[in-house]
Parts: C-alpha cells; structure tokens; sequence
C-alpha cells in the first residue's frame, strides 16, 4: 500500500484523530466543500486504484476518479448516512468504468469484452507503484511480479477482474462487492471462484512456491 | 456441524471472514470436502498475492491538483448541495410554478424570435471562471493578478532562466499592414 494517501478504508476514524466518512458527509451535505475535499483526499487513493487497475491507463483513470467525485458531490443530497460512502464511491467507480468502456466502444452496442478493458498497460515502473524506498535487485523483482499479476488479470473477463479486485486488493465484503456490482452474493462467490481458478493456472509457478 | 452449511457461511469461511465459534463449526464440514478446502488455499494465495504486489491505494498523480479541480468544479455548481439532507421546503408558492415556467417560456419565444432579420445578440458571459493556479514544482508559489488590460501570473520561487537559453518564436505574429493591403490589391487584380 503507498503511503501518500490515508490509508482509511472504512472512513472509522481512531480516538483523537480525523472526524469519521459520517461526520464528514454530513458537513458536506450542509454544503460545506472543505469537508468534501478532506473526503476527497481520503478516498481518491484507493478510487484511483481501483480504476486504474481496471482500465489499465493512468490518464483515463485520472479522468475516471474526477468524474467519480463530481458525481458523488452532485447525488450527495440522495446519499443517506447509514450507507457506506467508500462502498458508494465504489458504486459510482463501478457506473464510471462501464461507461467509459461503452463510450470507447459504442459499436460493441453496450456489451464490455476484455478488448476494451485490456487495451492499455501499466508500466510497473510507473509513478503510482507503491512509493517505498526498495534495493534496485528488489524492485526488479517487485516489478516483473506486478507484471505478471497485471498480464493475468487482463486474461479474466472484466466481472471476474473486478470482483478479484475488490475482494483481494481492495479487501471489500462480498456483501459490498454484490452492492457495489449490482449482484447477488451468490454471484460474486462463482465469480470469484473462477477468477482466482484462473489466476492459479495462469500464475502457476506463484502458487506452487507459495 | 454435519450438515453442509448455507453458502453465503461457506463463502465466508473460505475467506476467513467468520468468527471463531461460527468457523469452527463449518470447519467441521468443509474440513472433510477437498473442494471447499482446495477453495480457502486458493482464496488464501489470492489475498496474499494481490493485495501485496497490486496494493489497495496508490498515489494519484498530481494530488494537490485533483483535489483543486474536483473543488472548482463544485464550487461553480453551489446548487448541487443546496439543501443539508436532501429535504427541500416547499411553500405554497409551488403551485405557481408551473404557469410561472410557462410564462417565461411563452416571453423567451416572443423575445428570441427574430424578426428584424439581424444576427442575434450574443449573450453576456454570465459567470466569471476563477483560475485554479497548479504549481508542480516544490517551493514554487502562483499568484494570479487579473485586470481590465492585462491578466499577470508571478511565480515566485522559479529558477532563474538562463540567458543562453532562447526563447523560440510564438504563434503571436502582429499581422503587417502593408503586406495586407498588398494582398488586397492582388486578390483585386485576381477579380479583374
């Protein structure tokens, strides 16, 4: 995990420390926008993560996240408080990525395939890896594991892709996972199932030094 | 338990997600299907794997600069938030909408209608656009001054330019008189 940006992923604040997602949103509701960019920062780190690894290109997933917190400023007056934000956010992530994917590809005439999604690629190098000081043999290393992590996911469908993400990356429950990909429980079990069926096969020599 | 436990208690005892009475009691079970156990190493590898090398949060590029965008777009839309909780007070007036919107419409047709045949007006920007001032480097600072003749950014903090260095021909190239009235007396003799 970087360490740039507050790695709060519940939004439960520790006693004596920043005020909790709640509290923030309901400033926010009241219309008060300081209280919307400390969300903002909390938050934009593991949205960005989250699209990024979906879309695979750092540009668009930079895009992508702004429009996720436009939106979620504009339907903040609809969102009620019990609700999870970061799962809402992840929601609105969720909406953002599938229509970038139809407005990429209006011929598919709304169907999502793996060309779409699996069009770009990250450099493991890139300026989002994880920020820690590593030794150069280590980051090599690092980097050709991301690699390979990165050339196995683009071999799942984009619903197995996701559901690995959220559950494995982002470490969401499945009830969230189901809320946040509009599906039952059930079908989030199945996808995950294969999808880390397939990534076994794919990254066989991982899972066999394991 | 002997009986096979509903999936959703499966589900969450391949991802270590129940608590130690609840698993144990699945264990029981699943302990003795190769399926459900193979499932857990699986799930297990999985979360390891990922969640070191792929990492839950990465630094957004540009942070400060992501913040002040998202901030400048909210700030240019104040309505969107307009009323805390969504509750919006409705008073008799309401009901007046509607013939309220309906009159203004039929005054928007009458007005806009063109009937001098001239080009129609262009219509006053209504909305200042505040600049949001970006700095990447480290110990630079932005100010904006804007004016009625000039609009001056000043970067304090900025290295000195060396005077080696430069500084190529612009776009901006004042257009010469003489050779647009010559061009004029060509495109004239063109005509003839």
């Amino acid at each position: 995990m970087n360490k740039s940006d507050p790695p709060t992923s519940n939004g439960s604040p520790e006693a004596g420390e920043e005020p909790a997602d709640e509290e923030l949103v309901l400033q926010a509701q009241a219309g008060d926008s300081a209280a919307y960019d400390a969300l903002v920062t909390r938050h934009r780190g593991r949205i960005f993560a989250m699209i990024r690894q979906m879309v695979k290109n750092e540009a668009d997933a930079w895009d992508l996240s702004q429009e996720v917190f436009i939106k979620a400023w504009k339907a903040l007056p609809r969102f009620e408080v019990k609700a999870k934000f970061s799962t809402w956010l992840y929601r609105i992530a969720h909406n953002a990525v599938y229509d970038w994917a139809r407005r990429k590809r209006p011929e598919a005439g709304g169907e999502l395939n793996e060309e779409v999604f699996g069009s770009g690629s990250i450099d493991p190098a890139s300026q989002t890896t994880p920020g820690t000081v590593r030794r150069p043999d280590e980051a090599l290393r690092d980097d050709e594991l991301r690699g390979k992590i990165e050339a196995a996911l683009d071999q799942l469908s984009p619903q197995h892709r996701e559901a690995v993400i959220l559950k494995d990356v982002q470490g969401l429950a499945y009830k969230e996972i189901a809320e946040v990909m509009e599906c039952s429980i059930g079908t989030v079990m199945s996808r995950l199932h294969y999808a880390r069926q397939k990534l076994q096969t794919l990254l066989k020599d991982e899972y066999e030094t394991r | 338990m002997n009986t096979k436990p509903d999936d959703e208690l499966l589900a969450l005892w391949v991802e270590d997600e129940l608590d130690a009475g609840t698993s144990a009691e699945v264990e029981t079970w699943a302990s003795t299907q190769p399926e459900w156990v193979e499932r857990r190493e699986q799930a297990r590898w999985s979360r390891e794997l990922l969640g070191s090398s792929l990492g839950g949060s990465d630094e957004v590029p540009h942070a400060e600069f992501f913040n002040a965008r998202i901030r400048r777009e909210i700030e240019a839309r104040p309505e969107s938030v307009s009323s805390a909780g969504g509750k919006i007070r409705r008073g008799p007036w309401v009901w007046f909408m509607p013939a309220t919107a309906a009159a203004g419409m039929a005054l928007g047709f009458f007005l806009g209608h063109d009937r001098s045949g001239g080009p129609a007006p262009i219509p006053p920007v209504s909305a200042e656009l505040a600049p949001v001032l970006y700095t990447p480097e480290r110990g630079v600072e932005a100010e904006f001054v804007g004016g009625d003749e000039a609009t001056v950014i000043v970067l304090a903090g900025v290295e000195a330019i060396p005077d080696e260095w430069e500084i190529p021909e612009t776009a901006m190239i004042e257009p010469e008189p003489s050779r647009m009235a010559n061009h004029g007396e060509e495109s004239e003799e063109q005509v003839r």
